[in-house]
């Protein structure tokens, strides 16, 4: 996959798994490692990825 | 009370505030107020009944196996050797009982607490239907098995994040007390993660032996599939100095004695440090790790960019007013990065309301005076004023202004990224 079309897939992903700004809110501290936040955009692209797979 | 509260336009616009239950028709009014006497000024969001409270445990204090030269924590002064009563968080946890919190294992290294007071802090986390998330930030030089099984009953809801700036000579501030290397001891607890299917975050500190290093950060965390966040913090240290109370090894105070024309030997600069993520970002779409890991702080600029909610403060109005740390002492205070006396709220028995206690509190002042200059920027919708603290300690020396730089670099340049993006195929 080139970069462009990974960062594409990147940046679809942060808007499936994305929440509108108000509706949770949370501040994390910078030493915390956001892992749930970034572990759900990880696993919308796999699933992206293997919609895709399955479609072709 | 000061006008901290950010009854902001948009948010009134939205009408997504949901009644407060406790609300009365004063604090509306305060409100109101508020909104009238700021209109024009941003400002950092209050605590509503919903949202989410971090709650930093500085279970052991600055108590820690290593000594790392930039530990900000360590340059506190703690009244030494206290660990945190249990019960005080259980009592935390019960004062605020209505609203979702998370709580944060910190330190000092949180795995020096006594393995039978975790268990008691584990258990209370267990119980309480209100805390939403478990999150620990670890050297990981004691982590094992043991610890593993002690935190089963959180760890549907727990998140772990390994402190690390890279491979050994790029993480070589951070020794121990007799000023040996910590890495294999770091990279061994990681392996203890991994072979537990841990998912786990990195944080590296971005310091001068980051800069032209990337590819080998990046490439250590590739190492670990288990691996699934990668934060760059920056370390802006500039004008810093040495707690009395906290003894510091010969290799932490030789490091500190030396240093450079922005600050302490390990600082980088705002400009240093925006592109040290611009050369890390090209390696880690080039290289494919962007399917394996997320790299911070882009996420959170994408987010932020796309009109999401971000849960990293930088980047959101919801910001200090929204932590509360926890001390050996039972004293209770907002984010643990501000100046203990400028955000100290007293004893957990005082402590009644957050918003009230943060309103009272210096950092509001300072947040508030801060946020005065954002009124006018442009890039205020993205950028969201930074860190408080950070920008006071710009702002102190009258450097705000590269702060500002930096900010709005990271924001055009993630920006041109989406934009590129979107146009490909």
């Amino acid at each position: 996959m080139s970069k462009k079309r990974d960062v594409k897939a990147f940046v679809e992903a942060v808007k499936a798994t994305g929440i509108a700004e108000d509706l949770s809110r949370a501040a994390r501290h910078h030493s915390a490692a956001n892992v749930e936040e970034g572990d759900a955009v990880l696993r919308e692209i796999e699933r992206a990825n293997a919609a895709a797979e399955s479609k072709a | 009370m000061r006008s901290f509260v950010r009854s902001s336009v948009r948010t009134q616009r939205l009408n997504r505030r949901p009644e407060r239950s406790g609300g009365s028709s004063r604090s509306a009014a305060r409100r109101t107020r508020s909104l009238m006497e700021t209109a024009r000024l941003p400002e950092i969001d209050e605590v509503r009944e919903e949202d989410t409270v971090s709650i930093l445990l500085k279970l052991v204090g600055e108590i820690c196996n290593l000594d790392c030269a930039y530990c900000y924590e360590r340059r506190k002064p703690y009244a030494g050797n206290r660990i945190i009563d249990p019960r005080d968080v259980d009592r935390l946890v019960d004062r605020f009982s209505g609203r979702p919190l998370r709580l944060e294992l910190h330190g000092g290294e949180p795995l020096l607490y006594p393995i039978d007071k975790m268990a008691q802090v584990v258990d209370i986390a267990a119980r309480a239907r209100n805390v939403v998330g478990v999150s620990m930030q670890t050297n990981a030089t004691r982590l094992d098995r043991t610890w593993l099984d002690l935190f089963a009953p959180v760890s549907h809801k727990m998140e772990i994040g390994v402190s690390i700036d890279g491979p050994d000579d790029v993480n070589s501030w951070r020794l121990d007390h007799l000023g040996c290397s910590a890495f294999d001891r770091i990279v061994a607890g990681l392996g203890v993660l991994r072979d537990n299917n841990v998912r786990t975050g990195l944080i590296a500190v971005v310091t001068q032996k980051s800069l032209g290093r990337e590819a080998q950060i990046l490439e250590l965390a590739a190492r670990f599939e288990n691996v699934r966040l990668l934060k760059l913090v920056p370390c802006y240290d500039f004008g810093v100095g040495q707690a009395l109370s906290t003894k510091r090894s010969p290799t932490a105070l030789l490091a500190a004695a030396k240093g450079h024309a922005f600050g302490a030997a390990w600082a980088v600069s705002p400009s240093a440090y925006l592109d040290s993520l611009k050369r890390s970002y090209e390696i880690w779409t080039a290289r494919g790790y962007s399917r394996q890991f997320v790299l911070e702080p882009f996420l959170a600029v994408m987010q932020s960019l796309l009109g999401l909610q971000t849960d990293t403060c930088t980047y959101s109005t919801v910001k200090c007013a929204h932590v509360l740390t926890l001390y050996p002492d039972g004293q209770v205070g907002s984010c643990d990065e501000l100046d203990k006396t400028d955000a100290c709220y007293g004893s957990l028995s005082e402590l009644h309301d957050v918003n009230v206690a943060f309103g009272g509190c210096m950092a509001a002042l300072r947040a508030e005076k801060q946020m005065e200059k954002c009124a006018s920027c442009a890039y205020w919708t993205t950028c969201r004023g930074g860190c408080i603290s950070t920008r006071e300690r710009f702002r102190k020396v009258d450097r705000e202004d590269e702060y500002c730089d930096y900010r709005k670099g990271l924001i055009d340049f993630v920006g041109r990224e989406i934009a590129a993006a979107e146009e490909a195929r």
